[in-house]
């Protein structure tokens, strides 16, 4: 379980995050989404006491990173690709580690052979390529057997075999009852692997819900019957949201939570359906507007200049 | 894929029953690991007994040369090893110097801060492994280039074996608690160059400059600096200060670094 209170981390007078609270539960996986420079990382940097947070606190099981005792046990992290020191073996880099926390040896050559890394142990990690570097990091994670795991940017450098085999893992780890926190910048991944997400822009939370309930309120449905008029006024009482269709007059649209029951409350109410169709907004619609939003009500609240999304500055960890 | 990822004791209580050891521990063992398993420690090694060997023949035989020219060249020969440390040295303090800059520049520093997040542990932990490995140096140095400098320097290194051992306990000890102190400035200053240069500057600039000024106190200071204090304490002669001093000097050395190097450790982002 992780918690974040009131999280918030200042560059200068630059928000990089911006009053996070948020509960990453167990037995799932989380997405946390987000553009470049959003804040993701900081966010999990502070999650790992790497960095200090300005004001706020982030927990595991309800303590700070630092007053974990074998702190690998509990969480695992992938930060970034440069996993371990270059001039190091895989499997002494593993097995570092394994020693710094009492963990067997054995545990060592397991989590070799669980990301595919078994013959190359003994090769130096400066030799590796990215993927390899990447597959490294995830048996880093592993290596104490830990109840969390904290990836970032997981998929980064992996071929598709890769991308394929670490969706099964994160879904695997989830599947066992760990909570499973994974940032991206790329919704069509988080699309494919996440239960929950978590949405920031610009430091800011827009967004904590279930990937389905998040598709499902930009779902909308288009209906076409003889008597419009009759069925906007049964669907609205349905706490249904519907608008006239402006191209032709016998079809509506409509939209809200609700939206499965359209064909059940017209034939309740016995009115004629000549046609009803579904579309999902894409997830990248619902992303775009959350995202857009957040970045307006921020520049418009601190009367900064409004940049492009792309002209935001790259880094998320000033060194 | 499931079973793969799970340990056979994957159960909270059972876990906890296999911790074995303490985290200081661990945090040492860790720190030995790194430091072993990584090349340049091998080539550092390698690098400086060739250094203190080939120094150790060349004073040896120079004191030779000199001593049969009829001058006062005679030394026991383990002060000759002695002599080649102010060289050396150098070559030994990139073991202190990499153990946490090297973490910086590739980046390991997070896997080292995931692995031992209490700042003091990790920094202690580093500092001890560094201590160990500079006494271990120190004292092999002085026992393989004794031989070394005694047989190129004939009659003129005559030694008793109190001269070795003074050599070889004051150069481990000195090397030791220099290896901390750079240890400390190198986690100020995260960056390998800046340390090196810093250390070069204090080890032999600053004692030749200090004297400079013509004031008492400066030339008095320059006696306490580091590579004065490894002096006193490897060499049995009489110095301005007598071995116990000389470890308090080196010891306060070692401690203001790692004082310094541990509180910006503590308050600075990784």
């Amino acid at each position: 379980m992780i918690t974040f209170e009131s999280l918030t981390k200042e560059y200068g007078d630059r928000r990089a995050v911006d009053d996070i609270s948020l509960t990453v539960g167990p037995g799932k996986v989380t997405g946390f989404l987000g553009p470049n420079g959003a804040g993701k990382s900081t966010t999990m940097r502070m999650l790992l006491g790497l960095d200090h947070p300005s004001s706020g606190r982030a927990l595991i099981d309800g303590r700070p990173y630092a007053r974990l005792v074998r702190p690998l046990r509990t969480v695992g992290a992938l930060l970034e690709p440069r996993t371990g020191h270059p001039g190091q073996s895989a499997r002494s880099h593993l097995l570092g580690m394994a020693r710094s926390n009492g963990i067997g040896a054995r545990r060592v050559d397991h989590c070799l052979a669980t990301v595919g890394l078994e013959d190359v142990g003994r090769a130096r990690i400066g030799t590796f390529s990215l993927g390899m570097r990447q597959r490294l990091g995830i048996a880093s994670a592993l290596i104490g057997d830990p109840e969390v795991l904290v990836f970032d940017e997981p998929v980064n450098g992996l071929d598709p075999e890769g991308v394929t085999w670490i969706r099964h893992l994160m879904r695997d780890l989830a599947a066992e009852g760990r909570t499973v926190f994974v940032s991206s910048h790329l919704l069509s991944e988080m699309a494919e692997t996440a239960d929950h997400l978590v949405v920031i822009a610009r430091g800011r939370l827009v967004a904590d819900a279930p990937l389905a309930e998040l598709l499902d309120t930009t779902r909308t449905a288009r209906v076409r019957t003889p008597n419009p008029a009759a069925l906007a006024e049964v669907l609205e009482r349905a706490d249904l949201t519907v608008s006239f269709a402006a191209d032709e007059g016998t079809a509506l649209h409509v939209s809200g939570e609700d939206i499965g029951a359209i064909g059940a409350l017209a034939h309740a109410a016995g009115l004629q359906i000549d046609e009803l169709s579904f579309s999902t907004a894409t997830l990248e619609n619902v992303y775009a507007s959350l995202t857009e939003g957040a970045a307006e009500y921020r520049a418009g609240e601190s009367e900064s200049i409004t940049m492009p999304a792309d002209e935001q500055p790259l880094s998320e960890e000033p060194s | 894929m499931s079973t793969a990822i799970a340990d056979h004791t994957r159960d909270g209580h059972e876990r906890a029953a296999d911790r074995v050891g303490s985290p200081w521990v661990g945090a040492i063992a860790f720190e030995w690991t790194k430091l072993v398993s990584v090349r340049s420690t091998w080539w550092i090694v390698a690098v400086s007994v060739f250094a203190t060997l080939f120094g150790s023949g060349l004073l040896g035989a120079s004191a030779l040369a000199s001593g049969r020219n009829g001058l006062d060249s005679a030394a026991p020969a383990p002060y000759f090893v002695v002599q080649t440390m102010i060289a050396v040295e150098f070559i030994v303090v990139l073991l202190g110097t990499f153990a946490i800059t090297g973490e910086y520049s590739t980046g390991s520093v997070m896997t080292t801060l995931q692995s031992v997040p209490r700042r003091s542990r990790l920094l202690l932990a580093k500092a001890l492994v560094q201590f160990g490995t500079g006494c271990a140096l120190g004292l092999m140095f002085v026992v393989l280039g004794t031989p070394v400098a005694a047989v190129f320097s004939a009659e003129f290194g005559a030694f008793e074996s109190s001269d070795l051992v003074r050599a070889a306990l004051g150069t481990g000890i000195g090397l030791g608690l220099l290896n901390v102190f750079v240890l400390g400035l190198g986690t100020v200053l995260r960056s390998a160059v800046m340390t090196i240069i810093t250390t070069l500057a204090l080890l032999q600039l600053v004692p030749s400059l200090l004297p400079l000024f013509g004031v008492t106190l400066m030339s008095e200071l320059a006696r306490f600096l580091p590579n004065q204090a490894i002096a006193v304490l490897s060499v049995d002669a009489p110095g301005p200060y007598g071995w116990p001093i000389a470890l308090l000097v080196l010891g306060c050395w070692a401690a203001a670094g790692l004082l310094c190097g541990g509180l910006l450790l503590r308050t600075r982002d990784a």
